[in-house]
């Protein structure tokens, strides 16, 4: 019976999307409830206060200058969230231990929200892309330098898009850590965590590609183009990039994806299946 | 208050694939397993102030993931459907259990009640030490042996009567 854990346990399979998003909402549903305690508990404190020291007016003067922290908002691994700025923002980085702190600024230096943004979470090689939407320039070197001086992560590099204020990071993880992003509000900032995660022996993966191509406007149309498939541009090690499409269990998975996108597009996109592991750069 | 709500987050994101696992043994369909999650993780966000140490995270948060199982499953007078969302196909033979006798030992699980399953899950499911289940079920480890061994009899029987 020792080996239930293997034969059954696990082989349960974990519905990763749907699963992000109920944890999400208990977040939400248990951050509510506790602010509702909270409040619940503070009222009949203030209405005793009230009773008690109605003549120290001070005490509760200054109860109401207690300066409220950032708050977070969600937290995530996929997913999206930030609101539309009034202007395009420029994005700064923070590194402290095990994580990246991204903080947003208007034009004149103010702190602004955090900007749209999705995350997205591929296998092979395991990373995470991040796409910032309203962002005035480029990721800088030095930004992507925070990133790949975290001790999870193998190596970070931008993406491009169409759209010339969309602006996108691919972090590839070194095997065993994983990710996790914390959006909070006042100030806007986004909290990449790289941490230590369940254990996992390396697995191929199967996936559609495009041929490697530098980084430059085909990349980036290609990309738009398959936007809606969940496309994603992977940096292979000579320093080309390709376009990817799906996380798939086997070849003949990714050739019935492959058939099945040529129909939708009534053209061959110049896609084809390929394989890769979880925790190898592609070599080409 | 051992851990901020961020760090309660993150912990969360980190076991939440063991988290949903142990509630499926529960359930044993998907959106059950998700919805005892996702209630599991809002008490444990409510509760949070009752953690003392963040050592017993692990074993404080499965607590509430089977208390939540528990209740979801009185609440919804659940019979778990035997035959529903098994792994597609069983590993071949390993250690002398052979994926027919993991099916019927799977299948013999449903014949216990929810508090009897805890144990056979935390055992042989999560692989979990005596001394790990006596924490989750905050019993003595004394009592956590003899109650699951004689449900292991309880399910021996079900099993013998499976197979005749």
């Amino acid at each position: 019976m020792e080996t239930f854990k293997h034969h059954y346990y696990d082989q349960i399979p974990v519905p990763d999307d749907p699963l992000e998003q109920v944890i999400e909402k208990g977040l939400r549903r248990g951050t509510r409830r506790r602010a509702m305690r909270r409040w619940a508990s503070s009222a009949a404190t203030v209405l005793l206060l009230l009773l008690v020291c109605a003549n120290v007016t001070p005490l509760y003067a200054g109860a109401l200058e207690i300066p409220v922290l950032r708050e977070m908002v969600r937290i995530l691994r996929i997913g999206s969230g930030g609101q539309v700025p009034s202007a395009l923002v420029s994005v700064q980085g923070d590194a402290e231990g095990s994580t990246v702190a991204l903080q947003f600024t208007s034009p004149k230096g103010e702190a602004m929200p955090v900007p749209p943004y999705s995350a997205k979470r591929r296998l092979a090689p395991s990373r995470v892309v991040l796409r910032l939407h309203e962002i005035g320039e480029e990721p800088t070197e030095q930004l992507l330098n925070l990133f790949t001086s975290m001790e999870g992560v193998a190596e970070a590099y931008p993406n491009q898009y169409s759209t010339a204020s969309d602006q996108g990071i691919t972090i590839v993880l070194k095997n065993g850590y994983d990710c996790a992003i914390s959006e909070y509000e006042t100030p806007g900032t986004l909290v990449l965590e790289f941490s230590k995660a369940e254990a996992t022996a390396p697995q191929t993966v199967y996936y559609l590609r495009s041929k490697a191509m530098p980084l430059g406007s085909d990349l980036a149309a290609l990309t738009d183009r398959l936007a809606w498939e969940g496309a994603t541009q992977v940096r292979t090690q000579d320093g080309k990039y390709f376009v990817a499409l799906g996380n798939y269990h086997s070849q003949a998975q990714a050739e019935a994806a492959q058939a099945g996108l040529e129909a939708k597009f009534g053209v061959s996109l110049g896609l084809f299946p390929a394989s890769g592991s979880t925790d190898q750069i592609p070599a080409e | 208050m051992a851990i901020s709500k961020t760090e309660y987050a993150q912990r969360i994101q980190s076991s939440r694939s063991r988290l949903y696992r142990t509630a499926f043994c529960y359930v044993k369909n998907e959106q059950d397993a998700l919805d005892i999650v996702g209630e599991a993780v809002c008490k444990g966000l409510e509760a949070l102030h009752q953690l003392r140490q963040v050592e017993f995270f692990d074993t404080w948060m499965t607590r509430i993931v089977i208390h939540t199982a528990l209740s979801h499953l009185r609440k919804h007078a659940l019979r778990p459907e035997n035959n529903e969302e098994l792994p597609e196909s069983l590993p071949a033979t390993e250690a002398g259990l052979t994926p027919e006798e993991s099916i019927d030992l799977y299948q013999a699980l449903d014949t216990l009640g929810g508090s009897e399953r805890t144990y056979v899950i935390l055992r042989f499911f999560e692989e979990r030490s005596f001394r790990e289940m006596a924490e989750i079920l905050n019993l003595p480890e004394a009592t956590v042996k003899s109650r699951l061994y004689r449900i292991l009899k309880k399910l021996n029987h079900q099993l013998s009567a499976r197979k005749e």
